[in-house]
């Protein structure tokens, strides 16, 4: 595994507010899961990684260039970067062609020729190449996400940064959105941060909790699940003190936590269950690191 | 009878449409009076069609489609030498930018209107408080204008911020002199008013864009305003309405235009980054 980001003891602050503190842990090639509740300071994390901000305290290193060090050196990154934000906001009366050209020649694709054959490449690979003349602003919500990350696509970047991607996304584009990033993960390096914690199982080969600006978790997806190992059960009701309990298809309450009565039967955990019990309201969680 | 050839490469890239306008002129001004030339032009004509492949040829005719026609703009930008990815930026610039463009060229004329319909003292007041500023403020605009996210993927490309910075610039003073000298031109009193905010309006964005390599551009927008329109209040007061055409303004202008290039240049040099 070659090492893309490693990130030294680094703080980032919003005047009084701590968004990262203290943030140690290194990343390479494969697909990596950023989790956290809103405000755990995922973003943050994510705008040093692009170059978008620089750390307080810390250093921040890609691809062994510093994130936060000369223009030289952040260009360095951003030749190799693709970034998907959090929520894209397309610049008015623009087409989906014109929009990804644009990005292209920022990106350096000065070649008309091949610039033009690029954009219908990640026009492709996000399944909108019948639909490059229309305006923006026609398209649903799902279409925008999918011409959000067709940007991040251009030039085949070494490393994906995605904040929330499939937000808006239907199962179907959800399918070829984790066929698109499982191949990449193969020869490059994609952050993804989300929500949705069935795409971690599905994609991802690391997992990296933040939770209130520190690392609550860093390691690969089965020994983020095998934490959980023994503290999920099925019962008929709900298990007292669990940290959530839900319905699962099965018309059985699925308990998260807790002690579990006599009747309650142990079950395998999922990503879900182990990211609940890790942010969860119940402290004094051990979780293998 | 021609003593030179045009050689087999340039007569191929003529072949594909793959030069630029003045080098096309030239190689078909030379095939149409040596028929050698002609006939090669043929031959090598025939082949290019035969090594083209259907997927570039394809790739061609969608490009063709996929593309917008190119305004008049960008067919004059590439006349004078910018380079094609340069266009697809100023184009960007001048999309976001149209709204402040179009309220630029309305509040000019309005004002024009006014001049020309005998409010002289408030239209002249409000030409030299405006029209050193535009340019400035457009830059400024040409930021605040721009989405945030796409902003974030602008500053997180490798695409020079120098460079956008100037495009930029060029962009905001491209569309607000035209209108600017066009206002002053109908505002009576003295005929160098038309002119004479030109070298302020150089010192006023000279400053912003220097002060634009270390922060946001809006916010030293908004004090070289400020400045501007507390020296055009103090020239108000003192009752001196010419004082824009004085020659101490103009050389005090040009004085600071001058600096604060220096300093930009400085900064490009300091901050290793390269504009073109």
């Amino acid at each position: 595994m070659h090492l893309t980001i490693r990130l030294d003891h680094v703080t980032h602050r919003y005047r009084d507010a701590v968004a990262l503190d203290d943030v140690t842990f290194q990343i390479g090639t494969g697909v990596t899961a950023l989790l956290g509740p809103n405000g755990a300071g995922k973003t943050t994390l994510l705008s040093l990684l692009s170059t978008a901000a620089a750390p307080d305290n810390g250093n921040v290193e890609v691809f062994g260039h510093r994130a936060d060090g000369t223009l030289a050196e952040r260009t360095a990154i951003r030749r190799r970067l693709g970034f998907l934000p959090q929520e894209v906001e397309f610049p008015s009366g623009m087409t989906a062609f014109g929009f990804l050209e644009y990005i292209a020649v920022l990106k350096e694709w000065n070649d008309k020729t091949a610039r033009h054959r690029e954009i219908r490449r990640v026009l492709g690979a996000v399944q909108l190449a019948d639909r490059p003349t229309i305006k923006i602003r026609k398209l649903s919500g799902g279409q925008r996400r999918r011409l959000a990350f067709a940007q991040a696509l251009i030039g085949d970047p070494d490393l994906l940064i995605l904040d929330e991607p499939t937000t808006g996304l239907d199962p179907e584009q959800r399918a070829v959105f984790r066929a698109t990033l499982s191949e990449r993960g193969r020869h490059g390096t994609v952050l993804l941060a989300t929500h949705q914690t069935e795409d971690v199982g599905a994609v991802c080969d690391q997992v990296l909790v933040l939770d209130r600006g520190r690392v609550a978790f860093a390691g690969d997806v089965p020994s983020f699940i095998d934490s959980a190992r023994g503290r999920v059960w099925v019962d008929d009701a709900p298990v007292p003190d669990a940290v959530a309990s839900w319905r699962d298809p099965n018309r059985r309450v699925r308990s998260v936590g807790g002690e579990p009565p006599p009747t309650a039967e142990p079950v395998d955990p999922t990503v879900e269950d182990a990211y609940l019990l890790l942010v969860g309201p119940t402290p004094g969680v051990e979780v293998a690191a | 009878m021609n003593s030179w050839h045009v050689d087999e490469r340039a007569l191929r890239a003529y072949a594909e449409r793959d030069l630029v306008a003045l080098e096309r002129a030239s190689v078909e001004a030379h095939v149409m009076g040596c028929g050698t030339c002609r006939s090669e032009l043929g031959r090598v004509a025939r082949g290019s069609v035969g090594t083209v492949s259907f997927e570039d040829l394809w790739g061609r005719v969608q490009t063709r489609v996929d593309v917008a026609p190119s305004v008049r703009t960008t067919r004059w930008l590439q006349r004078i030498g910018v380079s094609d990815s340069d266009t697809v930026v100023v184009r960007q610039i001048g999309r976001q930018c149209l709204q402040w463009t179009i309220a630029t060229t309305l509040v000019l004329a309005l004002a024009a209107l006014a001049a020309t319909l005998g409010v002289h003292d408030s239209a002249q007041l409000g030409f030299v408080l405006l029209a050193p500023l535009l340019p400035a403020l457009g830059v400024a605009a040409t930021y605040r204008l721009t989405p945030t996210t796409t902003s974030v993927l602008e500053i997180t490309s490798p695409y020079s911020p120098a460079r956008l910075l100037l495009w930029r610039t060029g962009y905001a003073v491209a569309t607000a002199v035209p209108a600017s000298v066009a206002f002053g031109a109908v505002i009576p009193g003295d005929p160098w008013m038309a002119v004479a905010w030109l070298l302020p309006s150089a010192a006023c964005t000279a400053l912003v864009l220097v002060a634009a390599t270390w922060t946001d551009p809006v916010r030293p927008a908004a004090v070289v305003s400020a400045g501007w329109l507390g020296l055009v209040a103090s020239w108000h007061v003192r009752h001196v309405p010419d004082a824009l055409v004085t020659p101490s303004t103009q050389f005090l202008s040009l004085a600071v235009a001058l600096a604060a290039g220096a300093v930009f240049a400085r900064r490009l040099f300091v901050l290793r980054v390269h504009v073109l």
